[in-house]
């Protein structure tokens, strides 16, 4: 059996350009993750504030094993329920989890969220709103200084999408959370974008929530005062050296270098409300929809189809979506193709813009076509080549039981991951084997889920074809009947066989202490949301054997991804 | 009337099993898609009376054991009897029971609730005492029950016990699943049997699948785990049967012993089910409405309601009564190697 450990120069995690190849007759997890932890140090010569093997061992060792269940909650966690958890579970469950890890060790909490996978907007959320709504004191526990946490929460922002970022510091306002930190990340978010003129008509009413936030409700009446009396025609009228003053002070200081000043205050003015004859096209466009729905078509097509429901009732949908085809983000194109294909309306989306998990999604409902499915293998192969560990031969068991299809509120959710990270394990290995437990599949070769959980006679079927390794991709809840997969793999090893065997689980559960609910004590748990986030997992047999290289190697793992963002930033 | 004849045109599916708890999917392409889960309006006029109305346009089947567990500040009612009512209809039930002992108010219609199915343990009580006109009837079985799980406050309330024990129910009924074409299903307690349920179609199956499995049965876990926690070492359940490692040296060992397994857990439950089908069970009439027909049903071994449509019975809800639970376990064969293939002896 021949083992590769890959280690990609494009990979933040093994930087170097390290490509290792290793005859392993038998694998053992403790040699793979040696390499790993060789790798990670190599590749920076940053370190920690405090050094991990300073810490008594059990206090490193509790810490390791918070830092896995953490891990294994947020590589699964999408905020919703389960097919078994309500949401309120699963809440509680997270908000104990984060908390354990939070408040030993800060840097910890932000290098899992980092290493979590960079579509993972819901752990990058709750993680900047945890940095900044506990400020920074002399009683803080952390393995990096401060301005590392800074990095962190620069390099979350960055990385999640402009709504979710705005609904974050909606919530951050409602907590009441106004340091100055707080205040300086939102400021510098809303006014330095180049996007600003585009926010204002999308997003207006959380723009105003939050620049409110910021300033106090009395500063926000007196710049509206100061701008609704320039507000006839604001280019035209020229404000006094006073009114420019407090003007600097606290717009235009913070604006994007890309928009002119009176852009800047034209974009506030419209946030607060003030109604006036705009210059910045997208304002006055806004405006004259009113009375022209076509002099709308470079809106967004959600506030387009707004201003028609409320002054052109008597004009179809239909009509916006053809006004605004050009202008929908590609989320918007990929969510419309059923009604812009009733509507009689082409609109193309780009489907190498989304991950996998959502391809899968979207095939179930409008089908699995040529370019959705180049897309998917495309990924897959690009994805498969950031493994650090590649088999030759491996078979895959994928869980299409009836609890596959997930919650109501994100239904097919985990068999969608399944079949991405199926595709992704294949691109993997040189030969690959799937075995299907349950379920059926539609026209298109999709898994739709149903009957009783039983894997175990497909275990044993995959050892016996010699496998380099066996990966059983499911939410654990086995039933036909449960603890049999234990039994058959307790056995298999009883009678020598070494095969390695990983249960990648895309399912949260809020009812164990690792929020993972595991098929065996014997067989390790990578738990995988999605799988742009799988390499975190692969540490985690690390922290199990050895919890202070594993603390270190995480967090060496983490730092070049945040110095790439600040010199990208810089 | 037999089980046979309840459970026509069903077949059993594979079985679930997890714990102490067994599942033996029901599955039947005959089903009745007319009759719809109970989406009703449920009121009081007075402590015992129900008032239930469906003003769908749908014919609409009420379970029997239905509970009515509201969070407006009334009195939660359930019935035994089961009932069926034919679009925008009316029935007044006098002989409902208040499950509440210490909470007054009406339930207002407009108002939501949850429907839910009398535990299991209650099913029996419930049924004896199914003709009295006493909104009272069911506080003393309630009280008991909440007290022998543990449950100190408000003993005499059936919300008491959904409250305390949802994260449980939540957990237990993630471990089973539906499947394809299930109307229903029998249930097991470490290898005995203590329902039998099927509904008339698919939808009203899932429809109630919370409230039975999640709700009902579930609490006869709960009452097993309780009566048998000071008990150390019990034996898994006669229907989970362990791999055996001293057959087995290599993987094809390994996939014989695996597939001997399941066959004798398959054998098991069929021996046990099978002990049942052809015993005949005495029956009452209780709601005649057109060709149909609600009956209650009683013998030995079981007792409950069932719902006949043209003589085709559509829906039964079966517990196992306490005086069979309490009979010493008849010893189940496992099911042992073919005699004919047996060598003779020799040295």
């Amino acid at each position: 059996m021949t083992l590769v450990v890959r280690i990609h120069p494009p990979a933040p995690l093994y930087q170097g350009g390290i490509f290792i190849l290793i005859s392993c007759p038998f694998f053992t997890e403790t040699r793979t993750f040696n390499l790993l932890k060789e790798a990670s140090e190599t590749m920076t010569g940053l370190t920690t504030q405090f050094a991990f093997e300073s810490l008594p061992q059990k206090q490193v060792t509790e810490l390791a094993n918070d830092v896995l269940a953490f891990m294994n909650f947020v590589s699964a966690d999408t905020k919703k329920g389960t097919h078994y958890q309500s949401q309120s579970n699963i809440e509680e469950a997270r908000t104990k989890i984060y908390q354990n890890v939070f408040m030993k060790d800060r840097a910890l909490f932000g290098c899992i969220v980092c290493m979590s996978g960079a579509k993972n907007d819901f752990a990058k959320q709750n993680a900047v709103k945890a940095f900044l709504a506990n400020s920074w004191n002399s009683t803080t526990k952390s393995s990096l200084p401060f301005d590392r946490e800074q990095d962190f929460i620069d390099l979350f922002i960055k990385e999640t999408q402009v709504n979710r970022v705005l609904n974050m510091f909606v919530e951050l306002a409602d907590l009441r959370v106004n340091n100055s930190r707080t205040r300086k990340a939102m400021l510098s978010y809303v006014l330095g974008s180049r996007n600003l003129p585009l926010w204002s008509v999308k997003y207006r009413a959380k723009l105003k929530r939050i620049l409110t936030h910021c300033w106090n409700v009395r500063y926000i009446n007196i710049l509206y005062r100061i701008l609704r009396t320039k507000s006839t025609d604001v280019l035209k009228k020229r404000f006094s050296d006073k009114e420019k003053k407090f003007l600097y002070q606290d717009i235009l200081r913070h604006k994007n270098a890309g928009l002119k000043d009176i852009e800047a205050i034209e974009c506030i003015a419209f946030i607060l409300g003030i109604k006036g004859d705009y210059k910045v096209p997208l304002l006055k466009a806004f405006f004259d929809a009113r009375t022209d729905l076509k002099a709308g078509k470079s809106l967004p097509m959600e506030v387009l189809e707004g201003i028609r429901s409320s002054y052109h009732k008597d004009v179809s949908k239909d009509e916006v979506i053809k006004l605004t085809a050009r202008k929908m983000t590609q989320k918007q194109k990929k969510n419309l193709q059923k009604t812009a294909a009733k509507a009689g309306v082409a609109v193309t989306f780009n489907p190498m813009a989304f991950t996998m998990t959502e391809l899968f999604i979207y095939a179930y409902e409008m089908g699995l076509s040529k370019d959705v499915e180049k897309a998917i293998e495309v990924k897959a192969e690009k994805l498969a080549n950031t493994f650090p560990i590649r088999y030759e031969k491996i078979g895959i068991i994928v869980d299409a039981s009836k609890s596959m299809e997930g919650s109501k509120k994100q239904p097919l959710k985990p068999i969608a991951t399944a079949q991405a990270m199926r595709d992704v394990l294949i691109k993997s290995a040189s030969t690959g084997t799937v075995k299907i437990a349950g379920g059926f599949k539609n026209k298109d070769g999709l898994i739709i889920p149903a009957h009783s959980t039983s894997l175990a006679k497909q275990i044993i079927q995959l050892l016996k074809q010699d496998m380099d390794a066996i990966f059983i991709i499911s939410d654990g809840y086995e039933n036909s009947p449960s603890g049999r997969i234990d039994e058959v793999v307790g056995i298999a090893r009883h009678i020598g066989v070494t095969t390695p065997i990983y249960h990648v689980n895309p399912v949260v559960a809020s009812e164990t202490a690792t929020g993972m609910r595991r098929l065996s004590q014997a067989i390790p748990v990578l738990p995988c949301a999605n799988p742009e986030g799988v390499a975190l997992s692969f540490l985690k047999p690390m922290l199990e054997t050895d919890p202070v290289n594993g603390l270190k190697t995480l967090v060496n793992m983490t730092l070049p991804m945040i110095e790439k963002n600040k010199e990208v930033a810089a | 009337m037999k089980i046979t004849e309840m459970l026509k045109g069903c077949e059993p599916g594979k079985i679930q099993s997890v714990g102490y708890m067994q599942i033996v999917p029901l599955i039947s392409k005959y089903v009745d898609d007319t009759i719809f889960p109970p989406t009703i309006k449920a009121s009081t006029t007075d402590y015992g009376r129900l008032v239930i109305t469906n003003d769908t346009v749908n014919d609409v089947l009420v379970p029997t054991g239905a509970a009515i567990v509201s969070k407006q500040r009334a009195q939660d009612h359930a019935t035994h009897k089961g009932a069926f009512l034919k679009k925008n209809t009316t029935v007044k039930i006098d002989t409902a029971a208040c499950i509440q002992d210490s909470q007054g108010g009406y339930l207002n219609s407009d108002n939501g609730y949850h429907l839910s199915v009398l535990p299991w343990g209650i099913r029996e009580q419930a049924y004896n005492v199914r003709d009295r006109q006493a909104y009272d009837k069911l506080w003393p079985v309630l009280r008991q029950f909440n007290s022998n799980l543990g449950i100190l406050h408000d003993q005499g309330h059936l919300s008491a016990y959904l409250d305390k024990f949802e994260e449980d129910m939540n957990q237990f009924i993630a471990e089973f699943e539906l499947v394809p074409n299930m109307v229903g299903a029998i249930v097991l307690i470490n290898g005995m049997v203590i329902g039998v349920e099927r509904c008339p179609n698919y939808q009203y199956w899932e429809h109630m699948w919370e409230p039975l499995i999640r709700e009902s049965y579930g609490s006869a876990v709960f009452q097993f785990v309780s009566q048998t926690k000071e008990r150390k070492n019990i034996p898994k359940p006669i229907t989970r049967v362990p791999l055996s490692d001293s057959r087995i040296k290599t993987l094809d060992d390994l996939e014989k012993e695996f597939d001997r397994v399941t066959s004798e857990e398959d054998k098991v439950v069929t021996q046990i089910i099978q002990s049942f089908l052809k015993t005949k069970f005495k029956t009452d009439s209780e709601q005649k409405v057109g060709k149909t027909e609600m009956v209650s049903v009683k013998n030995d071994q079981f007792l409950g309601q069932a719902f006949t449509k043209d003589g085709n019975v559509l829906y039964c809800s079966l517990v196992t009564t306490q005086d069979f639970m309490k009979k010493p376990r008849r010893n189940i064969r496992r099911a042992s190697p073919d005699w004919d293939d047996a060598k003779e002896f020799s040295m």
